[in-house]
């Protein structure tokens, strides 16, 4: 759900668009599939934190029967506050003296 | 790129996955299949385009994996509301929770009616039993556990919606019911006697599959659907075993006078009619508590399956 929702936070995408996005954003360690997606997709609808959308950013060059999804404020909300539990979590984490093994990596260098 | 311009092995990547689609519940079917299948496709297109049929290929395990969770997921989901929706419950969802009146009954009922089964044949060891008020009382004991184990059962069933699996467990009842007078009071030969057992076995499996069927037919619930199948194979039962005795009381010379077909348990020293009426009530145990509700669930779902792969048709 945090993945679909960050998916969608700088614009509204059709489901492939989310899976590529999500595949592309966790460097491919979660790769959605059709099921999980539209299953995720369908409780978030429920829930109130994405909505269908009715316009298609290009008409002419997309496939009118697809179908777009979009954040609602609420979804906005909720991403928010997970990534705030997030950063504290994190933050939490640092000042102990812990670090990720990416950050580990990238401080490195070579 | 239009559909027939697509590689071979997407377009029937594409076929198998529109038919995987059919195993999801129909609401999530009807609001996303379409969608999912174009998801896929594109998916397929993109992997064929980067490592040609074998990038096809590589996608299907995980497509596979991803399949069955979601359709686990959805079939709970969709079972769950259909809990929420029913004041009742199911059978299935009954049995699935684990402990619920009617399953309870049912088991408590069971118990009772092997206990008294049991107890003939032990104070009986050689099979032959007396025609005495207690063999009755205890044969009246067994069929009042099979109609209070058969009405709490049903009670769990939707209710509504039994008249059609009724009427296909009394079409399974008329079946046993000729089994029992072509077995006992006839001798046509084993040849038709082989005959009519097979037609019993599979005509009351196949009203058990009606029952199924037609039940679905008419809620568009996978679980009435089951349950009819099994509330008619214990009509069916019930019917048997009501029916079967006083039937052939009246011929009980001419049944023990045949040289019959079945020499096996059923039938070897089986002197009066007691003895006959214990020993096939037994046989009518097993099948309404065993085989009925096994048979039920099994072909009941089948019938429901093909109730929905018709109505996909349709719909297409």
């Amino acid at each position: 759900v945090f993945h679909i929702l960050l998916a969608l936070a700088d614009g509204e995408r059709h489901g492939y668009a989310i899976m590529r996005m999500v595949a592309e954003d966790t460097g491919g360690t979660v790769r959605l599939g059709a099921g999980t997606l539209y299953r995720s997709i369908k409780q978030m609808l429920a829930a109130g934190l994405i909505e269908e959308s009715d316009e298609r950013p290009d008409p002419l060059l997309d496939d009118e029967r697809r179908r777009y999804y979009r954040i609602t404020p609420l979804g906005q909300q909720a991403l928010q506050g997970e990534i705030t539990r997030l950063d504290r979590l994190v933050s939490l984490g640092r000042r102990r003296g812990l670090r990720g093994a990416a950050t580990e990596g990238s401080g490195g260098g070579r | 790129m239009a559909g027939t311009q697509l590689p071979a092995i997407v377009r029937v990547s594409v076929w198998v996955f529109r038919f995987l689609l059919y195993a999801y519940p129909a609401a999530f079917r009807h609001d996303y299949a379409a969608e999912m299948e174009r998801t896929f496709r594109v998916q397929c297109q993109v992997a064929y385009h980067q490592a040609g049929s074998l990038g096809v290929v590589r996608l299907w395990p995980a497509t596979l994996v991803d399949w069955l969770y979601a359709l686990v997921g959805e079939r709970l989901a969709d079972e769950d509301a259909l809990a929420q929706a029913e004041s009742l419950g199911s059978v299935a969802l009954n049995l699935r929770a684990g402990g619920t009146r009617s399953y309870r009954a049912v088991a408590a009922a069971s118990a009772l009616a092997f206990a008294s089964v049991l107890y003939s044949f032990a104070r009986y060891p050689s099979g032959l039993a007396g025609d005495t008020p207690a063999d009755l009382a205890l044969l009246a004991i067994e069929l009042a556990c099979y109609t209070v184990g058969a009405w709490y059962l049903t009670g769990a069933l939707a209710p509504g919606h039994r008249c059609r699996a009724t009427a296909c467990g009394l079409g399974i009842g008329a079946i046993w019911l000729a089994y029992t007078v072509v077995a006992n009071l006839t001798d046509w030969g084993p040849m038709i006697y082989h005959l009519v057992v097979v037609a019993t076995l599979y005509g009351s499996l196949a009203l058990m599959f009606l029952a199924g069927h037609l039940t679905f037919h008419a809620t568009g619930r996978y679980s009435t659907g089951m349950c009819a199948g099994i509330w008619a194979g214990m009509v069916g039962a019930l019917t048997g075993v009501l029916g079967g005795g006083p039937l052939t009381y009246p011929f009980m010379d001419r049944v023990l006078s045949l040289n019959l077909h079945d020499p096996g348990f059923l039938r070897s020293g089986m002197h009066d009619v007691a003895a006959w009426t214990v020993q096939d009530s037994l046989g009518g145990a097993l099948f309404l508590l065993v085989l009925g509700p096994l048979f039920g669930t099994l072909l009941g779902s089948a019938g429901w399956l093909a109730a929905r792969a018709r109505l996909a048709l349709w719909r297409t």
